[in-house]
């Protein structure tokens, strides 16, 4: 058996992309005893493929074999939805065996505390955004009421077309472009509560309670229902464990995908949504069906939405003769945030004559003009970033609204 | 070392948060965090010495130098802080300087292998490959399946010419314990390209790319890959493959077929074996250039 392994790591040396090799290759490692390695072997074949049945049973099967039960029943359940799955007599007999699945599992995880490890409070004092609120980006709102709103609103009709509506949905864009905000309006729009997840609350979880604490957050939105869950910088909790060097990056990542499967079973009523501005430094696995499986790209604002960013940055402060439209124009890859910054400038240039003329007199177009060709659109190291992996990386389909937008733009 | 009670919960925390954000390049926000916390361990060299990483990772050198001596300052058997001190004689190319920080730190930690895989990767820049390879034989004694010597004894293997990468025990052992390491495919890449197989190379490299966008250095190493797999480059595969020893045999034969041309064929014929054997040369000095700037 062990030299038919040697064949085979010989083999996968010469030709590593073949899966059939890999598949062959893992599968006599995990007969061979050893399936912590069969199941790197069964990962890896997943991160390259994410419809690859034959490899997401095969994990589930090495993860039976590690004694994490649990873990391998929702790999093996959500390895049933994809295409070319071919059932295993053990996995089906303890998946039936397993009926009803437990809603407990949290209770459990919390080792019998009733009170809450953590606190989330939903945000105070801010008023609840809609999508009338946001300017332009009428595009978007668009993909968003579909790939979003609408199948959390009426589910029965997605499932009679047989689409895809469950699990969560990861925004993804330069910094400063509104990923939060639109999170915010899909809540609003849904009519359910918000509860945002931030870098703070992330960052408490790595102090050795971060399995409590995930579980009792998704404990919490459960009996928020309805409501909209969202992670804030997901790329913090949910690190690329290929790219972690310490074992306890891994293990948080560990966590949240075992939470999220776990929540998959009964998420009626709850909305998970992510967001964040480096994606590719997302662990792979949670892109995989029934956890972020879908991703929207969140560009930055187009000229209309940004000549409205000027207005809204101009309401109550004096100003005379402002064309936003030539602004909106003149400030072409400017995020939100950037826009801001530019109506700052301009106060800026205004205050600074007066301090040195003593006359006072309001913010004029040219003001803003200067401020816009002085500042760099922060967007443009995203875009770039983004332009490597499209065209240099062969990124795979989730990157194709980047891509278009890039082509659109003349940046690719 | 720093005494127990500046290891109170309060820094002990700070110091878990700050790690967690350095292990998720999280340089900034890190950065932030360990200024809170020198407010109130000024002088705590578990804090300066994660400044000083940072500001090493960032290649801020001359900042993180300075911090790394107050580290060693405070506590002269800081190990992190010896080990940034020789990887910052490295980056500035003191190599004699970081050889003997490697030796003295071997000397009070022999049983290390992250040492010897560190010592072995500076003798390997510096092509000393004998001592290199044993330090590796000495580091994997050790820990069999320590990545980073695996990785080092991988790559000994390959510069030192060994054309077989199917012998390349450490290489299989990386592919089948740590398929997915960055140190993993950095190795497969260098591999397939010393075999010739330019195109697995650079879908290897490609993966590489998608996992950092932001790395200059496997930007650079896609877009030669990329240059090298071109279908117009195609004609040029000998000197490719081969280097000067194929541009040598190239010019010779082409020259050897022009005369022979003219020696057996009409005018014409030979003029024209000429003209394409002249338009080649042109092609060979004049094109890769031009498509490096396409690419």
């Amino acid at each position: 058996m062990s030299r038919l392994r040697e064949d085979l790591e010989r083999e996968l040396l010469s030709n590593p992309f073949k899966a059939e090799l890999r598949i062959e290759y893992a599968r006599v490692l995990l007969d061979d005893g050893d399936p912590e390695a069969a199941l790197v072997q069964f990962e890896l074949l997943n991160s390259q493929s994410s419809a690859n049945a034959a490899a997401q049973v095969g994990a589930a099967l090495a993860l039976l074999r590690m004694g994490r039960d649990s873990e391998a029943l929702q790999r093996y359940a959500s390895a049933r939805n994809t295409p070319g799955f071919v059932s295993d007599p053990t996995l089906e007999a303890r998946l039936e065996k397993a009926k009803p699945a437990s809603p407990a599992r949290f209770t459990i995880v919390q080792g019998g505390r009733s009170e809450k490890v953590v606190n989330f409070a939903p945000p105070q004092g801010r008023e609840r955004i809609g999508f009338a609120d946001i300017a332009g980006l009428e595009d978007l709102k668009r993909t968003v009421r579909l790939q979003i709103i609408e199948p959390f609103l009426k589910p029965g009709i997605f499932a009679k077309f047989k689409k895809q509506a469950g699990g969560g949905v990861l925004l993804y864009g330069p910094p400063g472009c509104g990923k939060t905000m639109i999170a915010r309006a899909v809540a609003t729009e849904c009519q359910a509560e918000f509860m945002s997840i931030g870098i703070a609350d992330v960052l408490s979880m790595w102090i050795g309670e971060s399995e409590r604490n995930l579980a009792s957050l998704f404990d919490k939105a459960r009996h928020s229902k309805p409501c909209v869950l969202f992670f804030d910088e997901i790329d913090a909790l949910a690190y690329s464990r290929s790219k972690a060097q310490s074992e306890h990056t891994r293990q948080v990542v560990n966590e949240f995908l075992a939470q999220l499967d776990g929540f998959g079973a009964d998420n009626q009523g709850v909305l998970i949504l992510a967001a964040t501005n480096m994606p590719w430094d997302v662990d792979s696995a949670m892109k995989r069906p029934g956890r972020f499986s879908r991703s929207v790209f969140v560009p930055p604002p187009d000229a209309e939405a940004r000549s409205r960013i000027v207005e809204l940055k101009l309401a109550g402060v004096p100003h005379e003769n402002i064309d936003s439209r030539a602004i909106g124009a003149a400030t072409a890859h400017f995020s939100g945030a950037d826009i801001e910054g530019v109506v700052e400038l301009a106060k800026d240039y205004v205050l600074e004559e007066y301090v040195s003329n003593s006359s006072e007199r309001s913010i004029r177009q040219e003001d803003l003009v200067r401020a816009a060709k002085e500042m760099q659109p922060t967007t443009l190291d995203w875009l770039r970033t983004a332009r490597n992996l499209v065209k240099y990386a062969g990124a795979d389909a989730s990157y194709s609204d980047v891509e278009k937008y890039l082509k659109t733009h003349k940046l690719v | 070392m720093s005494t127990p009670d500046d290891s109170g919960p309060t820094l002990g925390a700070l110091l878990q948060q700050a790690h967690a954000l350095i292990d998720r390049r999280r340089f900034p926000q890190a950065r932030q965090l360990l200024a809170t916390a020198a407010q109130s361990y000024p002088d705590n060299p578990k804090v300066l010495y994660l400044i000083a990483f940072i500001d090493y990772s960032e290649g801020k050198l001359d900042d993180a130098e300075k911090t790394v001596s107050s580290v060693l300052l405070q506590d002269p058997e800081h190990y992190g802080g010896r080990t940034l001190r020789a990887e910052l004689h490295e980056a500035r190319k003191q190599f004699a300087q970081a050889e003997t920080v490697w030796i003295e730190l071997l000397r009070d930690h022999p049983e290390d292998a992250d040492l010897y895989a560190s010592y072995a990767e500076l003798m390997m820049q510096t092509l000393h490959l004998d001592k290199a390879q044993r330090l590796m034989q000495e580091g994997l004694r050790l820990e069999p399946n320590h990545p980073k010597c695996l990785y080092i004894a991988a790559l000994i293997h390959i510069i030192q010419g060994h054309s077989s990468d199917s012998e390349n025990e450490h290489l299989q052992r990386l592919l089948s314990e740590y398929p997915e390491r960055v140190q993993t495919l950095l190795t497969l890449v260098v591999a397939l390209s010393q075999r010739g197989d330019n195109r697995s190379a650079l879908r290897v490299a490609q993966q590489l790319l998608a996992m950092r966008p932001d790395s200059p250095h496997y930007l650079t190493l896609v877009k030669e890959l990329k240059l090298q797999t071109h279908w117009s480059l195609l004609p040029l595969y000998p000197m490719q493959r081969w280097g000067w020893g194929g541009a040598g045999v190239v010019t010779v034969l082409g020259i050897g077929i022009v005369h022979a041309a003219k020696s057996s064929l009409t005018t014409d014929l030979a003029s024209v074996i000429a003209f394409v054997w002249l338009a080649y040369v042109v092609y060979s000095w004049t094109w890769p250039g031009i498509l490096r700037r396409l690419i």
